[in-house]
């Protein structure tokens, strides 16, 4: 299920009522459950049995872990359940992939014989509640975590169906407190809470969630048919229109993937959870270090905390093994995306930028104290040089054809000060043009005064509703429709 | 939870949703071709020339108005044409319009009438099916509500509202287009559409007054007549069709039917094209200067029937 | 010695920012130049300066400054108040 369908609209709207109305815990929390199964089930039918497996994998996992007496039985059962993860994610994601780069191979070397794809079908989610099961398993080892003690519990934490389809990726030591509250009088029971729906949280939630759609609905959308006609065929395209292209992109993929993250936080905040953000203002990134600490949280602390530092611990004081490790973790960042060269090779520039400004901090360690790096000037040039390449990355991400990548990388590189057919490109997709500048402007007043949606939900009543008035109308009038670009099949 | 903050959301959805369907539907009805915007210097008012109105959906825009209108103004023909085909138009949506065409006096209209128009979308899935897919069990059971909305409004609300702002400031844009921009398109190769054959699935057509599109579609035609504006109608052509070989004989059984009836000519266009390297897809010809004979039929027509 | 001040100090050098803005609830979220790089540099100069070591599992269980001082007492160092 979508979140931007009127499906999800009615779906969320009803499990709401049915919290509110029906204070009972058991109720609510298995009617959480049940829906988000359902939730699953509802776009992706059969292939729910993968998340049901997952849950119960690492829930049995986990406790094993815990209740091992000896670190050989906890890496076992830490393995078992690691190689489950990655096995599941493996065959349905990657297995074509892999399948047919060895057919490419057999090919080069003149084999006869070509191994059949297996044309899975990609399970929704599949990269989030995996990632986020492993984190589980990997923080009890840790002795980070203790398991949960009910399977409730643990499948309310994997199945969520808010952040389920596309994140943030939750961790369990941060929203299994959450989930639980101690029972005073009975001790230190810890039992699930009952979730009660406040004003506040329920406004703040509202809020979020509008601006979560506006993102998506007004600035995304509508920003694609521009990435589409410069992307879709860059040969022959002049340097400024692929930097229009690239700038496009990123602005569209921020809104889209924030928007979703921004819908999932607020759902979760009206039922009361603190979810963390998910993006900071990564527009505004000074480094490509920085970037990485406000694009897709969620995934960058993961990929930190359970990949980077556990492979660059030990050896940190080998330059060149932090830079191995570094590649390492973001070619994985890379795949994890997709299954396609494309993908590989953004994570892997993303690792060489990341390199090369380890190498430059390590070489010249009091730089970012100095006066022009700290100065106004000095960060307006620090924020340009960095989305400069930000953004270079941004093509990559997009294009899938090798030919198409090599000419607009180049083109985004060398300039060639040409500026006909940009005109023309602009003449031609006005709306979308005006859509960037003015998201360019909203997001720097945002940025300037703080946390917009808390700001924004604290508006008196009539100043509030009329905020989302103006949202609502936007959304609806400028939704771009079940009709994209030429394709008009009615069957 | 506040049932206020939720009434007063309620509320602010409702006002919406009317705006909305008003934004929706003004462009079509409050066009006027000699309408050229607030900030516009073309003080033309008046035009002296007759008018052709083109009506349809999606599949007429790629008649070239522009090479229509350079013929006829060749020939010295007082007519001027407009292509006002709008995306998901069908003989229901029209008639919301209807008087508005009327009123801006067309001296023909020429209707490109979709065989696709017709068919009534009833899908037959087993309970199994419905299993394996329980998101087209629940929008099939609220399929004639949301049809219902669904005629209503556009298929792109986003480009409704583009086009509406731009009418109200600088005039239809473009002039002889007024309702849908595409621009160029490009061709599909045959080979390549058919690639797409697995994903048809023939629908069920009806073509009785049961349907309501065939009771606009009448009500369509007498509109005309009682307003002495001659009407043209074609099938519009089609590479591929969810209809099989029985309805479309039948859909041309009754666009003979009423043709004879209601005395107005009928060309069938909708099996013309098929073998032609002309398409961008299934329903649409592409925009290029190779698919000109699509236009060139339709001004054979016009030059045959309007008796000029 | 007072080690809860030499902490904030060498959080402050780290960060490049000033003593009085580290307390217990400074990280990665309010600490702008709290990235994995300088999250590095802060373990080799904590380690140094305090003689422990600390494990992979105690570097991914911190968020804020209250957690690197749990963990810091847990190598036996006081943290005077």
């Amino acid at each position: 299920m979508l979140f931007n369908t009127l499906d999800f609209l009615v779906f969320f709207f009803i499990i709401l009522c049915l919290i509110s109305q029906f204070k009972f815990r058991k109720f609510q929390h298995l009617l959480i459950i049940f829906s988000s199964i359902f939730f699953l089930y509802y776009t992706d039918s059969y292939l729910v049995t993968l998340l049901i497996f997952t849950i119960l994998l690492h829930f049995y996992v986990g406790k094993a872990i815990y209740n091992s007496q000896t670190v050989i039985r906890k890496k076992i059962f830490l393995l078992i359940g690691v190689i489950g993860s990655v096995g599941i994610l493996g065959i349905f994601k990657y297995a074509d992939f892999a399948i047919l780069q060895i057919n490419a191979f057999g090919m080069v070397i003149d084999l006869n014989s070509e191994i059949p794809l297996l044309n899975l079908a990609l399970p929704i989610g599949i990269s989030f509640y995996t990632f986020q099961s492993m984190s589980y398993i990997i923080d009890i080892y840790r002795g980070n975590l203790k398991p949960s003690k009910t399977l409730k519990e643990y499948a309310f934490f994997v199945a969520f169906f808010l952040p389920l389809v596309a994140g943030p990726i939750l961790r369990a030591s941060a929203f299994l407190p959450q989930l639980r509250e101690k029972i005073q009088q009975q001790g230190t029971t810890q039992k699930l809470k009952l979730f009660v729906i406040e004003n506040q949280n329920l406004k703040f939630g509202i809020t979020l969630m509008s601006l979560g759609f506006f993102k998506k609905m007004f600035f995304a959308d509508n920003i694609e048919p521009l990435v589409n006609n410069i992307f879709s065929n860059p040969i022959g395209m002049e340097s400024f229109s692929i930097m229009i292209g690239a700038i496009a992109f990123g602005v569209q993929m921020y809104c889209d993937f924030s928007g979703y993250s921004d819908i999932a936080i607020g759902g979760a905040a009206i039922l009361g959870f603190k979810i963390p953000l998910n993006f900071n203002k990564p527009f505004f990134a000074t480094s490509p270090s920085d970037y990485w600490t406000r694009w897709h949280i969620s995934l960058s602390t993961w990929v930190r905390d359970y990949l980077y530092y556990p492979l660059v611990f030990k050896n940190r004081k080998s330059n060149s093994l932090v830079f191995i490790s570094l590649l390492i973790s973001m070619v994985v960042m890379g795949i994890w995306h997709g299954a396609s060269w494309n993908f590989l090779i953004w994570g892997g520039i993303h690792g060489v930028f990341l390199v090369c400004f380890t190498m430059l901090r390590k070489k010249f360690p009091t730089a970012s104290s100095n006066k022009f790096f700290k100065s106004k000037l000095g960060k307006i040039f620090s924020i340009l040089v960095t989305q400069y390449l930000i953004f270079l990355t941004f093509i990559v991400f997009w294009m899938k054809d090798l030919e198409h990548m090599i000419y607009a990388v180049k083109k985004y590189i060398f300039l060639d000060f040409a500026l006909d057919k940009t005109i023309d490109i602009v003449d031609a997709n006005e709306f979308p043009i005006f859509l960037l500048i003015l998201f360019g402007i909203l997001h720097y007043l945002s940025y300037r005064n703080g946390n917009l949606p808390e700001r924004l939900s604290k508006l008196k009543m009539h100043h509030w509703i009329g905020v989302l008035f103006v949202i609502f109308l936007l959304v609806a009038i400028f939704y771009v429709g079940g009709n994209r670009e030429f394709i008009y099949f009615q069957f | 939870m506040n049932y206020r903050i939720l009434f007063l959301i309620l509320c602010t959805i409702i006002l919406v949703s009317i705006i909305f369907g008003i934004s929706m539907t003004l462009y079509i009805n409050i066009y006027d071709p000699n309408w050229y915007g607030f900030f516009s210097n073309n003080n033309s008012n008046e035009n002296l020339k007759k008018r052709i109105f083109l009506i349809g959906s999606s599949s007429v825009y790629p008649v070239n108005s522009t090479y229509v209108n350079h013929q006829l103004n060749l020939n010295e023909i007082n007519y001027e044409i407009f292509n006002l085909a709008d995306m998901s138009d069908n003989p229901k949506k029209r008639l919301q319009s209807l008087s508005n065409i009327i009123s801006n006096k067309p001296d023909i209209v020429i209707y490109g009438l979709d065989i696709s128009n017709f068919n009534v979308n009833v899908e037959k899935k087993s309970s199994y099916d419905q299993l394996l897919n329980p998101k087209n069990f629940f929008t099939y059971q609220f399929d004639d509500f949301m049809k219902s909305i669904q005629d209503k409004i556009p298929g792109s609300p986003k480009d409704r509202t583009v086009s509406t702002l731009k009418y109200i400031l600088f005039g239809p844009e473009p002039h002889h287009h007024p309702f849908i921009n595409f621009g160029k398109t490009s061709i599909t190769p045959i080979k390549e559409l058919q690639n797409f054959d697995n994903e048809i699935e023939f629908l069920e057509y009806d073509f009785s007054d049961n349907n309501k599109q065939i009771i606009s579609f009448k009500k369509i035609i007498n509109e005309f007549k009682n307003n002495e504006i001659k009407l043209i109608v074609f099938s519009t052509p089609y590479q591929k069709t969810t209809a099989n070989e029985n309805d479309v004989k039948l859909f041309e059984k009754m666009l003979e039917a009423y043709s004879k009836k209601y005395d107005f000519p009928i060309y069938f266009l909708h099996d013309k094209y098929g073998e032609m390297e002309i398409w961008r897809d299934g329903i649409h010809i592409a925009i290029n200067k190779d698919t000109q004979i699509y236009t060139k039929d339709v001004l054979k027509m016009l030059i045959q029937e309007a008796e000029f | 010695m007072n080690n809860k001040n030499d902490l904030n100090v060498i959080i402050a050098k780290v960060f490049s920012i000033s003593e009085s803005e580290v307390n217990d609830q400074s990280g990665p979220e309010n600490i702008e130049r709290w990235d994995s790089f300088n999250g590095l540099v802060l373990i080799d100069e904590l380690e140094s300066h305090f003689n422990v070591q600390f494990s992979v599992s105690e570097i991914t269980d911190v968020e804020t400054v209250a957690d690197i001082k749990r963990h810091l007492k847990n190598h036996n160092v006081v943290l005077d108040d």
